[in-house]
């Protein structure tokens, strides 16, 4: 007898300091992001979509060495076609597409890049209604002088 | 005739707890065989999530491998690439320096929080207790975040790489994580108020589940499962890897095997993975990277035993070339203690660029084949407490 | 109350029949606007407030700060397609909502809301409101079993098996009540706690309300006795098979008879419409200000109808609260939990009662 009393007050006391806890909670502030009037903080080294940088002058960055389509997990995800200018004697590269649906975003491409031509940039809205326009092209992938140099200037701070 | 009698009367229910349920932890079919509301059959029929993991292995180069291990389970992925990073540079013979494996750990133990801190949440939503789902919810986004900072990612890692990791630590990244393993134990703290001595809680989880020693060390379940049970099998402790005998940490036992010595051992766990983690950033070889980088610039010897310059300063003996890395002929085992259980990582290597065979040993494989034993004669109401607290998550199951 | 009524029926040049007809409908359709109003606002209120309770925001796109939320939900809900499986019962599966929702409608026309508005004022009023609430378990059995659907089948017989055990402690619990009050008249229980916050019921019958405070979470099954409708284990129990606006109707009978089960708690144990103070708050305070009777009887009765929404809405608050926090027990523990402790409480609380009500009485 005296065993179910106690039982039942220490049952009534523990509930009543499971309650107080939640309660403590009432009072906090709440800790969503309303998405999508707020966007979320994102550090320097987030992985979003593949992007190729241009040099200063105009000219692509990317020399045509495809590196990126060896170390990519996903097969036939980059697919690049070169041409060897008969001047030049130089690599021109005329097709650099990337099907952006079925990247994983893992990063291995930005990081064996010898010219440090394909980054990460932080778009991740990326959804779309149809999966063919989510294959993008050079021109899609291709961003322009100026915020090519300020995320080589960012991949460069990060480095150090 | 008397068959057709017997047939008749017999009140057995066949039941599918389907590949969709809001409980499952996955897609995870069970076929149960009740009477009335006694279970006295269950029989679990997995593949539903299988993705092919080892079989990819063997067409894609080492380098090209590595981003696709985190997601053989997605909850721990540091675990997964640990193991296979052991397997690789055991048969390579690379060295791995001081300052890696410590960011390893460090690394590894705050993602045994996370995960732990997941399966809290659902064991509580099981139960039908909604509220702590969301507290968990926030402490792990604190760490993800964390994640975010170093990897860049919040869930697929990709950070180690075959002898060492692949980036340092940006800048004040170690002072919010100490920050962070100071205000965790209150926020645990709290946790206990609401569950640990709540009478519901313990009448629902007590004495149900029981699982012996010696069925468990039959079916090969490790972890915490068998930790509950009293058999002390930490392999951070028995087969040291990486530094963990630098780091000074109890395994959590329990003795009485059923649900809620497991929900205890995990808790317990989750407590001393933040003492470890202290422990690790201020022994950390090098300092904070703005420190290393200074006093790299002042000392600048080159000694290999130097804390700064030295061999143990660096993050990765030398940078591997994707491209034509390859590892001797071969074979090697490696198991970690993840969160869950033992992973083991067998690879065979065959002297190209590509693995001959990778086989993955998980321990959720091995809790999915107990739960037909521990259910028996239970009522319908003790299955999703009892399969919530053995940690079941079924990309480990199906790989 | 009729002859203003009627007067004002024949300003309008209608004849007498129709004053006489309507008459008696308008307290219903009173009643069933007050349902949905009700209903409308708690839904909101439980999201918003269990959303607050776990740090987040509940509802805050639709409307301002998320008030047209039900409504959102109610007309997609009604804009739903109505499934029925081939082999489902399709006489009892329509049914089945009806007979879980109808009864609830009926009590709310029992209750007493302020001094005079209350629908059916007859003298076996408490009697009546429990035998109603025992029907709507009829209804969700009858979903259970005819949504051809072996979850559902132990949803329905779930809650039938704890329907019946916890209604024993409720009655026993509210026996003492009518003890106490000497009446089953709902409106004589209320006068008989006039006279401030100690001569409420709850006082004398403190363990009654605790068990009348349980059984009733049980009778509507709430957390922590849903195992009707646990959704980890059953996915939603005996309304797995309902969509569209019979599922809306389960949801309205769940929500309706939980406000009325406060209204009830708080008439039988908390005084009602009545104030804790001796007085009215409007006497109290405007006695010497206002002259006109006929102004300070409107505003005695908007203050009874303000303590008796202040005094369940305190109730339902708690009720949410516990949904918080607490998990859900296993049905033979919830069966062990009645029979074995509420009901020798209830027992208790009757033997109390009746030895402090003869002790009273006797001076």
């Amino acid at each position: 007898m005296k065993n179910a009393v106690n039982k039942t007050i220490s049952g009534i006391i523990e509930i009543a300091r499971g309650m107080a806890t939640i309660m403590k909670h009432f009072f906090r502030p709440s800790i969503t992001l309303e998405y999508p009037e707020k966007k979320p903080d994102l550090p320097p080294r987030f992985r979003g979509r593949l992007a190729l940088l241009t040099n200063s002058d105009g000219t692509d960055a990317c020399i045509g060495c495809k590196s990126c389509v060896k170390v990519c997990p996903c097969v036939d995800l980059i697919q690049i076609e070169t041409s060897k200018d008969p001047e030049t004697k130089k690599i021109v590269v005329e097709q650099f597409t990337i099907d952006i649906g079925r990247c994983i975003f893992c990063g291995n491409c930005t990081e064996i890049c010898p010219k440090n031509a394909i980054v990460s940039t932080d778009e991740f809205e990326l959804a779309d209604y149809s999966r063919e326009s989510l294959v993008f092209d050079k021109k899609a992938l291709t961003l322009d002088p100026e915020k090519s140099q300020r995320l080589r200037d960012k991949k460069e701070k990060e480095v150090k | 005739m008397n068959k057709l009698i017997e047939n008749s009367i017999k009140k057995d229910m066949l039941i599918n707890v389907g590949p969709q349920h809001p409980s499952t932890h996955g897609v995870l079919r069970l076929i149960l065989t009740l009477e009335g509301e006694i279970i006295k059959d269950t029989k679990p029929v997995i593949g539903y999530l299988h993705r092919g993991k080892e079989k990819l292995a063997e067409s894609r180069t080492y380098f090209q491998y590595l981003p696709m291990v985190d997601r053989v389970d997605y909850l721990s992925g540091f675990f997964y690439q640990a193991a296979l990073c052991y397997a690789a540079e055991s048969i390579g013979e690379i060295k791995v320096p001081k300052r890696a494996e410590y960011i390893r750990l460090i690394t590894m133990e705050f993602n045994r929080i996370a995960s732990h801190l997941l399966w809290l949440g659902s064991f509580l939503l099981d139960l039908g207790a909604t509220s702590p789902l969301f507290y968990v919810f926030r402490e792990r986004e604190k760490i993800i975040t964390l994640f975010e900072e170093l990897t860049g990612q919040r869930m697929m890692y990709n950070f180690y790489t075959y002898g060492g990791v692949k980036k340092d630590f940006p800048e004040g990244w170690i002072a919010k994580a100490i920050d962070l393993c100071k205000e965790m134990p209150k926020l645990f703290d709290e946790y206990e108020a609401i569950i640990t001595k709540n009478p519901i809680v313990l009448e629902r989880t007590q004495k149900t589940g029981i699982l012996s020693k010696e069925l468990g060390l039959n079916y090969g379940i490790t972890g915490p499962n068998i930790r509950a049970s009293g058999v002390n099998l930490d392999l951070r402790k028995s087969n040291t890897y990486s530094v963990y005998n630098e780091t000074d940490f109890k395994t959590c036992l329990a003795q009485s095997g059923d649900s809620y010595a497991r929900y205890i051992v995990r808790v317990q766990e989750m407590r001393e993975s933040l003492k470890i983690v202290e422990q690790a950033l201020k022994q950390i070889p090098g300092g904070t990277p703005e420190k290393l980088k200074v006093k790299k610039v002042n000392c600048n010897c080159n000694r290999e035993e130097c804390e700064y310059c030295g061999f143990d300063s660096k993050l990765a003996e030398k940078k591997i070339n994707p491209m034509t890395f390859k590892l001797p002929i071969g074979e090697a085992t490696a198991m970690i203690e993840s969160a869950r259980g033992i992973i083991a990582c067998y690879l065979v290597s065959d002297g190209t660029a590509k693995p001959y065979r990778i086989k993955w040993r998980t321990p959720s494989f091995s809790a999915v084949q107990i739960l037909p034993e521990l259910i028996k004669n239970s009522p319908y109401s003790d299955l999703m407490p009892i399969f919530g607290s053995l940690d079941v998550v079924l990309p480990e199951v199906d790989r | 109350m009729y002859d203003l009524y009627a007067k004002i029926l024949n300003i309008l040049r209608l004849p007498e029949i129709i004053a006489q007809l309507t008459w008696a409908v308008i307290p219903f359709a009173c009643i069933a606007a007050l349902m949905v109003f009700v209903v409308i606002f708690l839904v909101l209120m439980e999201r918003k407030f269990l959303a607050w309770l776990t740090v987040r925001k509940g509802p805050n796109r639709v409307g301002p700060n998320g008030f047209l939320q039900t409504f959102a939900d109610a007309i997609k809900l009604l804009f739903k397609e109505d499934i029925m499986s081939e082999e489902t019962n399709k006489l009892l599966f329509t049914i089945a909502p009806v007979i879980a929702f109808a009864p609830v409608m009926i009590i709310y026309g029992l209750m007493p809301f302020t001094e005079h508005l209350i629908a059916i004022n007859i003298a076996v009023g408490l009697f009546l409101v429990f035998a109603l609430s025992s029907l709507t378990t009829v209804g969700i059995v009858l979903a259970g079993w005819s949504s051809n659907n072996k979850y559902s089948l132990l949803g329905g017989m779930r809650s039938a098996a704890q329907a019946i055990s916890y209604e024993i402690p409720l009655v026993i619990a509210v026996l003492s009540i009518a003890v106490i009050a000497g009446s089953l008249n709902l409106k004589e229980i209320v006068t008989a706690q006039s006279g401030g916050l100690f001569s409420w019921n709850i006082f004398p019958a403190f363990i009654g309300f605790i068990v009348l405070f349980i059984c009733s979470i049980a009778e509507v099954n709430r957390v922590p006795f849903d195992l009707p409708e646990a959704e980890s284990e059953l996915v939603s129990g005996y309304n797995t098979e309902y969509s569209g606006m019979k599922f809306a109707l389960f949801f309205l009978a769940e929500y309706a008879a939980l406000f009325i089960m406060s209204v009830l708690i708080s008439t039988l144990f908390l005084g009602g419409y009545l104030p804790p103070f001796n007085d009215y708050l409007s006497i109290i305070l405007l006695d010497n200000i206002i002259k006109n009777q006929a102004i300070m009887d409107i505003l005695i009765h908007l203050e009874q109808g303000f303590w008796l929404v202040a005094k369940t809405y305190t109730l339902l608050f708690l009720i949410i609260w516990i949904r918080g926090t607490l998990p859900r027990l296993r049905a033979d523990q919830l069966m062990g939990f009645s029979w074995k402790f509420l009901l020798p409480l209830a027992f208790i609380n009757l033997i109390l009662t009746s030895i402090i009500k003869l002790a009273i009485q006797g001076y």
